[in-house]
């Protein structure tokens, strides 16, 4: 009868540890529980000074009241942003032909190579032009961390001199917060969502 | 990736077995009528390693010192659990734990080496496809062992 007990406060503890750990399994991975936790509560950004392809410098902050769609990047990149990079001139031409207040941001996270050449060549191969798509990097390097902390972006080596990072579009509401995260071959659900926060207004659901 | 999931964590809960060989003999802490054929003790070790399993706990352990340092206090203590709830199991008890992690094996190692996607952030693509290569290759050698044991008859070595 003890065992019994036992055997059952053992699986409680058990089953709700891995509840615990999984958001009551729903999110296994960093990224799918970065994703749930952002959409259930939007996530403020520090207010870090970048510069853009033309070298004028703002303020993460000051692009608020219009929704952004964020995307990291490294320019010497040839896998996953070359495909993200290509998600980002759809969203462009879309936004574009509707006239839409929603803004691109594509940040890179290698401000040491990065420089401002780079990232001119970069936004001319997507055909990226402010004020609509800025393509910008940190003007101090130091903040580049608490930015990608705060985006919920890890950067890793990959072993050729690259990097490998969670690459995704990320949704910034007129706040200025995190508020969706989207796969970075879902460009179209991105656009939506973004849209739906500039007519609902603010922050959106 | 492989390191981390079937070196260090097999030497964790391999920590706790040399513990419990040393400090433990039974019948000392065998858990008493409290774990009953050793099936509770079992649940909350296997429960332990599942848990340092998830691919979001494995992030945690390598981005948060605390994650980690939980995970070397508790995978030892899974180990010494695990061992003496393991001399009082049945027969049957082993022999269903044992087939459940050979296959487990399998799975894992099926899921790693087809993801479509990085699982861990903090592992590459490669080092995932690695892992579940050596998943495999448990699975391969665990099951070449259990045919084995089951296929040759009862006292005379001979070959299957």
């Amino acid at each position: 009868m003890r065992g019994v007990l036992a055997a059952s406060l053992a699986l409680a503890l058990v089953v709700g540890a891995l509840a615990a750990g999984t958001d009551g399994f729903r999110a296994f991975t960093t990224e799918s529980a970065r994703r749930l936790a952002v959409a259930r509560s939007p996530r403020p950004l520090p207010d870090v000074l970048l510069e853009d392809q033309r070298g004028r410098r703002f303020r993460l902050g000051d692009l608020r009241g219009r929704p952004v769609l964020v995307e990291f990047i490294y320019t010497r990149c040839t896998s996953y942003c070359v495909a993200l990079g290509t998600a980002f001139q759809r969203m462009k031409r879309t936004l574009a032909r509707d006239g839409s207040p929603v803004r691109l941001l594509s940040i890179s996270f290698d401000p040491g190579h990065d420089d401002l050449a780079r990232l001119r060549e970069y936004a001319g191969r997507y055909g990226a032009r402010p004020p609509r798509w800025r393509v910008a990097r940190p003007v101090n390097p130091g903040r580049l961390p608490a930015l990608l902390q705060a985006f919920g972006v890890k950067v890793i080596g990959d072993g050729l001199g690259g990097f490998t990072h969670n690459a995704a579009i990320m949704l910034v509401d007129g706040e200025g917060r995190l508020s969706h995260i989207y796969d970075w071959d879902a460009p179209g659900a991105a656009v939506r969502g973004a849209r739906g926060q500039v007519h609902g207004g603010g922050a959106g659901a | 990736m492989v390191r981390h999931m079937l070196v260090q964590l097999p030497l964790l809960l391999a920590l706790g077995l040399v513990a419990a060989r040393a400090l433990c003999r039974p019948p000392r802490c065998g858990g008493g009528r409290w774990n009953a054929a050793g099936v509770p003790g079992l649940i909350l070790s296997l429960g332990a390693v599942a848990y340092w399993m998830i691919p979001r706990t494995l992030d945690a352990a390598l981005d948060d010192g605390v994650f980690e340092a939980v995970k070397f206090l508790v995978l030892p203590l899974a180990g010494l659990i695990l061992a003496v709830s393991w001399r009082r199991l049945p027969a049957v008890g082993r022999g269903a734990v044992l087939a459940n992690l050979w296959s487990m094996a399998w799975v894992l190692g099926w899921a790693y080496s087809v993801a479509p996607q990085r699982i861990c952030t903090n592992y590459r693509f490669d080092q995932q496809a690695q892992l579940g290569l050596a998943f495999l290759g448990l699975g391969a050698l665990a099951s070449a062992y259990l045919l084995w044991r089951v296929l040759r008859p009862a006292g005379s070595p001979q070959p299957m």
